[in-house]
């Protein structure tokens, strides 16, 4: 079953290489990310056997473009990684102009700027920004999931569309229907990325009732050398087997590129619905309504940002430095380690090394500071080393 | 402090020493390209390095048409139509340059 991703790529490479004879052009790329992260811990500390995804992770992706015509296009990614084969697009475009694009099957929705950059062959550090971390944010197991997954990869439809209003102003819109992020109960705290991902309903939504979104951008070419992008982002879905909570997700982005210095920073913010008609369930009083009684559901907030400099050193050497973190505000399951309010903000300062064109090691360190934790925990270092190889 | 220094730039200087970066050299190039790389460099490399269209195996004119299409339409890609004449003059002398049996022109192998 875990090989369903990668036999159907196999057998799409089959099916078209007699056709890729005639006008049908194939590309086969693909990116292998060994990161090694290493978090030191003291004694107060033991460290939980959940604490973050540290040692060896590993990300290998596949991906076969099929350009059948200037219209029409398929793509097809699998990716191995912590859940392990999975398919991260497969999906068909028919574009009828620049301005008017229909996806259909399986993609991510477009939203923020982070979600084109997110395989590791695109983005300079070891991992992501913390509000689209998937894993590999400390203390893991006590803050829960980030703001969106990424990759957030989902099945539906979206119409896109992109135009120049000369050659230095670009709008650009996507607006999308898919099944959206699940929770495999009716009584839930949270959306659950893993049920939202996992393999075995890969086809069926929890809820059938779709989740829409979309992003409007605008780029604008200041100078020669200078272009700086805006954009907005939206998602909006129910999440429960029975449609009734529901998740709120906003986004801007921005993105800054002045002669080779790259500065990126996003900010998102997920409101969550949570299932509350039970006191037991929770740290803290729940409000009652007017009659006495409690109230079917109540919501927590996460919001997260981050500003990324990238800057080339030397031909082959870049720094980047970021700064990013995540808050978390809302009730709490009893005996939750996190406080009412709690929080994160890390600071990230890596290097990116060329040995080879496509070859790269990666290396940085990281400084978490954490607050509202109850442990009385509120500094961590992390450390990675990694090696990228896009083919 | 100090062997921290030392280490850093020692490291640096390593680097240095031995400069393989993503893109090509454009002084390697013939000159009536040079534009046309600097144009590719900036354009191509936003939203990943250079080494995806560098290392790519797409080596049809028609091919790099379309790829070129697809890049462009990405949102904020930054990439205007009046763009594509110069990247496309590049991509297709790259990959011919890469094809052709003395290759390695500018770096291109
Ligand atoms: C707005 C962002 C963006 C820009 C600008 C951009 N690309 Fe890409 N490119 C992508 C994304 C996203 C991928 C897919 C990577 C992945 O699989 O996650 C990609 C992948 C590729 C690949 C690998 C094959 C594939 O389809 O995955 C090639 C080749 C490529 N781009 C060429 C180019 C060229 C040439 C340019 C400049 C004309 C360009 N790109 C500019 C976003 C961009």
């Amino acid at each position: 079953m875990k090989s369903r991703a990668l036999m159907l790529l196999l057998c799409l490479v089959g099916v078209l290489s007699p056709l890729a004879a005639r006008a049908i052009d194939l590309n086969l790329a693909g990116t292998l990310q060994l990161d090694y992260l290493f978090s030191p811990f003291g004694r107060s500390d033991p460290r939980p056997a959940s604490h973050t995804l540290d040692g060896f992770t590993e990300e290998l992706s596949l991906k076969l473009a099929i350009d059948i015509s200037s219209h029409a296009s398929a793509n097809v990614k699998a990716c191995f990684g912590c859940h392990g084969f999975e398919v991260g697009m497969a999906y068909v475009d028919f574009r009828l102009a620049d301005e008017f694009n229909i996806r259909v099957g399986r993609f991510s929705p477009t939203f923020g700027e982070f979600g084109l950059r997110h395989d590791p062959g695109n983005h300079r550090l070891s991992d992501k920004p913390l509000p689209y971390d998937m894993g590999r944010m400390l203390r893991l197991n006590a803050f829960g999931d980030s703001v969106l997954p990424s990759p957030y990869v989902d099945n539906g439809i979206e119409f896109s569309g992109t135009h120049f209003f000369d050659r230095s102003l670009q709008f650009d819109y996507a607006a999308h229907a898919v099944a959206g992020l699940r929770a495999n109960t009716d009584t839930p705290y949270d959306v659950d990325f893993i049920a939202s991902r996992s393999a075995a309903p890969y086809y069926i939504d929890n809820n059938s009732q779709p989740s829409v979104g979309g992003r409007v951008g605008l780029t604008a070419r200041l100078a020669s050398r200078v272009d700086l992008s805006l954009g907005g982002s939206a998602i909006w879905g129910a999440y429960d087997t029975r449609a009734r909570m529901t998740y709120t997700v906003l986004g801007a982005d921005l993105y800054l590129r002045a002669g080779r210095t790259n500065v990126r920073a996003e900010y998102l913010i997920r409101r969550t619905d949570m299932y509350a008609a039970d006191q037991g369930r929770f740290e803290y009083m729940l409000q009652t309504q007017a009659d006495g009684s409690l109230p079917e559901r109540t919501f927590q907030v996460r919001d997260g940002w981050y500003v990324e400099v990238e800057q080339p050193v030397l031909r082959n050497l870049d720094v980047i430095l970021r700064w990013d973190g995540m808050r978390r505000r809302g009730n709490t399951a009893p005996g939750s380690q996190l406080d009412f309010e709690a929080g994160v903000s890390r600071w990230t300062l890596g290097a990116q090394y060329v040995v080879e064109r496509g070859y790269r090691l990666k290396a940085s360190a990281e400084h978490y500071s954490w607050w509202g934790m109850r442990n009385g925990i509120d500094q961590d270092w992390a450390f990675h080393l990694g090696a990228v190889a896009t083919f | 402090m100090r062997r921290v220094v030392v280490l850093g730039v020692t490291i640096l200087l390593g680097c240095a020493a031995y400069q393989r970066g993503e893109g090509l050299d454009p002084a390697t190039l013939p000159s009536a390209l040079r534009p046309d790389y600097e144009l590719f460099a900036q354009r191509c490399s936003r939203c990943h390095s250079l080494s995806r269209p560098l290392n790519t195996r797409i080596s049809s004119d028609d091919h790099w048409r379309v790829y070129v299409a697809r890049m462009r339409r990405m949102p904020g890609s930054g990439i205007s139509p009046d763009d594509v004449p110069g990247l496309l003059r590049f991509l297709n002398w790259y990959s011919a340059a890469r094809r052709s049996p003395d290759g390695g022109v500018g770096g291109t192998r």
